[in-house]
Parts: C-alpha cells; sequence; structure tokens
C-alpha cells in the first residue's frame, strides 16, 4: 500500500486510539464510578432537576364523598451544567518517521490514565469535598452553604435533615451502625419516611482492612467476646474502595450509599472519550485529539451519608 | 364512620414533623476554640491523630477518667465504713471496688470503642487546606504528565518507517 498523508493520519489514529481504547474493553474508565454513582447520559448543554414536596398521608374517603386534592409542590431545582475536557498532543513528522518508537506508543497509554484521571478526579471531588464546597457543575435554588453532606439540610416540609454525625466519626462497628440508622430516619421533604435501604460503603484504600472487618467478620469485630456481626446480618453491605483518588484527600472520610438507582448522585455523559487527528498543513506534524464532556454532581442528599475524616 | 374520621385528619406537608433520629454522636460542652473528632480508640489511631496535632479532649482524658474513679472509690470506701449503711451495701461496695480497674479513658463521656479528640480551629483550617492543595497536585500531576509526554515526542529524532510497523505490531501483541 502506497503510505500517503491520507492513510498516515488515518493508519497512526487505528493505531494509537486501539492502544488507548484496547484495555477499556476489560474495564471502562468509569467502572468505579458506575459502581457509585447513579449514572446518565443526555445530550443537551445542561440537565435540568426538580425534585417534589411529597404528597401527606391519603385521606379518608367517605362512601359517594368526593376526593381531596393534593399538590405535591416543588421543592428544590438542581441543574448540572456538562463542562468538556479535552487536550492535544503533537507527533511530530520526525518522531513518526523516528526509529524510537516507544514513546509514541506511551503517548495513547498516557491520555488514557490522563482521562480515567480526570473524570475520576472530578467524579471523587464529589465525595471529597461534600462537606465544604458544592461541585463546580451544579447551580440550585438550595442554599449556597448547604453542600452533600451536612447536619442541617432544609426540608421544604419545615424542619431540617442530617446526613452526617454531629461530630465527625472514624469508621467502626458504632458509627457505621449510626449511618446504618440514620437511613431508617430520612424523610421526603414532607417529613414522610423515606426508606432505602444502604448498599454500599464507599472508601478510601486506607480503610479497606477496616471495612472488610466490619462487613465480612462472622463474629463482631471489635472485641474478643464471640457475639455474632449484627451488621453483616443485618445489612447487605458491599464495600467500594476509590483509588488513589479518595485516600489521597482524605484517608478516613467514609461514606455510606443507597443503590445507585435510589440516589440521587449524578454522573452524566454527555460525550465519552473519543479522539480526532489532525494534520498540520505547514509543518506535517500529527496533532492528536482527546475529547470528552460529562458533569457530575448531587440532586439530592437522601440515599447518602458521610462524614468527614479527622 | 364519622366518628372515626377524626382520627384521620388530613395531614398537611408541612404539618408532618420529620422524625428526628437519635443524635448518636453529640458531644456535649465542645469548646469553638476546637474541632472534635471521635477517633477510634485504639493506641496506633490515637497515636496517628496526636502526630498530626489532635489531643485526647481534656474532659475525655484518662486524667480526668482517673479524677472520676478516685471520687468514686471514696464515695464506696465511705459508705462502708458508714455504720448506717446496711450489710448488703457494705458487700456490694465490696464487690464494685473489687473491680473497679483503671480506665483508659473516661468511658462516661467517651462512646465505647471511641475517644473524642480535638485539635485546633487554626489546625483544622490548614488541613483542609492541604486537602484542597493536594486534590488540586493531582489535577496538576494530570496535565503535566501529557505535557512532558508532548515534548519527549517532539524532541524524537530522525528515522524511518519502522516505527509504524512497531506500533502495529505491539497492537498485535495486545490482541
Amino acid at each position: 500500500m502506497t503510505i500517503i498523508r491520507a492513510n498516515n493520519t488515518n493508519l497512526m489514529k487505528a493505531g494509537l486510539d486501539e492502544v488507548l481504547f484496547g484495555p477499556w474493553e476489560q474495564s471502562q474508565p468509569d467502572s468505579v464510578i458506575s459502581r457509585v454513582f447513579n449514572m446518565e447520559t443526555h445530550d443537551s448543554q445542561f440537565k435540568k432537576y426538580m425534585t417534589i414536596k411529597g404528597y401527606p398521608m391519603l385521606v379518608q374517603k367517605d362512601e359517594g364523598g368526593a376526593y381531596t386534592a393534593a399538590d405535591a409542590g416543588e421543592a428544590w431545582w438542581t441543574q448540572l451544567e456538562h463542562i468538556a475536557y479535552g487536550l492535544y498532543s503533537t507527533i511530530t513528522h520526525e518522531a513518526q518517521a523516528d526509529e524510537r518508537y516507544g514513546v509514541i506508543r506511551q503517548f495513547p497509554n498516557s491520555m488514557r490514565e490522563s482521562v480515567e484521571a480526570t473524570i475520576n478526579y472530578y467524579a471523587s471531588r464529589v465525595f471529597s469535598t461534600g462537606f465544604s464546597a458544592l461541585p463546580s457543575y451544579q447551580t440550585s435554588n438550595r442554599s449556597t452553604t448547604e453542600y452533600l453532606f451536612s447536619t442541617s439540610h432544609a426540608l421544604k416540609g419545615g424542619g431540617t435533615q442530617s446526613n452526617r454525625p454531629s461530630t465527625d466519626a472514624d469508621l467502626t462497628a458504632t458509627s457505621l451502625w449510626a449511618a446504618v440508622n440514620a437511613f431508617y430516619a430520612m424523610t421526603n421533604e414532607s417529613g414522610l419516611p423515606w426508606y432505602k435501604p444502604p448498599k454500599m460503603l464507599l472508601i478510601p484504600h486506607q480503610l479497606q482492612q477496616k471495612a472488610i472487618e466490619l462487613l465480612q467478620s462472622e463474629k463482631y469485630p471489635e472485641n474478643a467476646e464471640n457475639a455474632i456481626n449484627a451488621l453483616r446480618i443485618a445489612t447487605n453491605l458491599d464495600y467500594v474502595v476509590w483509588p488513589y483518588w479518595l485516600g489521597s484527600v482524605d484517608a478516613d472520610a467514609w461514606y455510606l450509599l443507597a443503590a445507585p438507582s435510589d440516589h440521587q448522585v449524578k454522573f452524566i455523559w454527555r460525550e465519552r472519550p473519543r479522539t480526532k487527528m489532525a494534520t498540520e498543513d505547514l509543518t506535517d506534524n500529527l496533532l492528536y485529539f482527546i475529547y470528552s464532556r460529562f458533569s457530575t454532581g448531587w440532586v439530592d442528599y437522601k440515599g447518602v451519608y458521610g462524614t468527614s475524616g479527622a | 364512620m364519622g366518628k372515626d374520621s377524626k382520627e384521620f385528619e388530613r395531614l398537611e406537608p408541612g404539618e408532618c414533623e420529620p422524625v428526628q433520629p437519635e443524635d448518636f454522636f453529640r458531644y456535649e460542652g465542645k469548646d469553638p476554640r476546637f474541632h472534635y473528632h471521635w477517633a477510634e480508640n485504639n493506641p496506633r489511631r490515637i497515636q496517628q491523630l496526636k502526630r498530626e496535632g489532635y489531643e485526647v479532649d481534656p474532659a475525655a482524658s484518662s486524667a480526668e477518667a482517673a479524677k472520676k474513679v478516685d471520687a468514686q472509690r471514696e464515695f464506696l470506701k465511705k459508705s462502708m465504713n458508714d455504720p448506717a449503711t446496711s450489710k448488703e451495701n457494705v458487700a456490694m461496695a465490696r464487690e464494685i471496688l473489687e473491680r473497679m480497674g483503671s480506665a483508659p479513658v473516661d468511658t462516661t463521656v467517651n462512646i465505647p470503642h471511641h475517644v473524642m479528640m480535638r485539635t485546633s480551629i487554626e489546625n483544622r483550617r490548614q488541613r483542609m487546606e492541604s486537602r484542597i492543595t493536594k486534590s488540586k497536585k493531582m489535577e496538576d500531576m494530570i496535565q503535566a504528565n501529557i505535557s512532558d509526554l508532548d515534548k519527549a515526542l517532539k524532541k524524537s529524532g530522525k528515522g524511518g518507517m519502522k516505527a509504524f510497523k512497531d506500533l502495529f505490531d505491539s497492537v498485535k501483541e495486545q490482541r
């Protein structure tokens, strides 16, 4: 086959893409994220969510009597605006022709690492900064100081609700039980019970040993009295370690979550990672681009509970 | 039916008082100059937090616990020596005295398996800033990684089509 520039570009892109995307056939870049977040895809600039206040309890209907009207009412809106991330790198004509191809082969690998790092970094920040900041993708009609984890989430029906301990605590059987019990106490905006069982303990790698002891020991793991591990029996908690990202920021924070379909912490793919290649006419350099667009944030705090590290 | 229906009055959303769970980790008497944290009660964890500028809250310390234990011990001894104390109560006091050992932390203040530790608000602020900095460093690292490779590619020397061949050979190997 004659190597002409057009073929060259396509061949090069195909090769680089193969190296870049190949490993994702085994494990997607969002493999941890998809276990933790309520995942969505979307096809517009931003997505707006509205939560409702909820109905009161049903009203008794007497024989022949009319039904009582009720209005669910608006509660909170949240808008998540997708942000694009990308970069390009130049492969000079000389580099393409160079014997030392090892450098170019590293190139898509590094880009893949970069994509994985980027999405995991921004997604993990929803949790790691969830005690003191709002995700940058997010606007809402909630108070600007109402963070994902708070002891005073305002309820539309009056009062407040908490999804973190009033004093942060290490991960122990006691604190984990308290978190599990907090799920039983969660209510909707009207104050009616909102119960979804906790399913997942999200932890930094430093707490992995502790999590396994708490969730998988047959006996109560914190003393030598050989009592049963009631936590294991009563709950069906799995643990998820977010390698590097959580532990490198806060090594002793931990989070308890309902199943992704039951909570409203969102990760929205606007465009999954894709590449393109172009040739610079004046230099013959190849430009290899990678691009992705997504947003992440929380629409509602119900179904998640967390405590900050010391 | 009409009489019973009074029990089923309509509840407006605002009338439903949210259930407030027991605030298990509430800690009374916090000093506003300090940040508090329930640490797991094991020596390694306590030492780790001490290295990071935390201290056991004096109200939850072993010294404070010892004072309370001493006061209880004195009370029991005094009761035992009081002629008005019944024989049963004397026996009970003796048994309690025998059981009373030293307490590592004040168990009347601490939650079992936890110790209340605290650090200055300033130290806490610095720790939180450090987390933000660490987080930012990760972001910078991602950029630097790509930038270095970009430079390396540009500095690559001259050569032939072997580069392409190597690339596709490597892809074949991966398959």
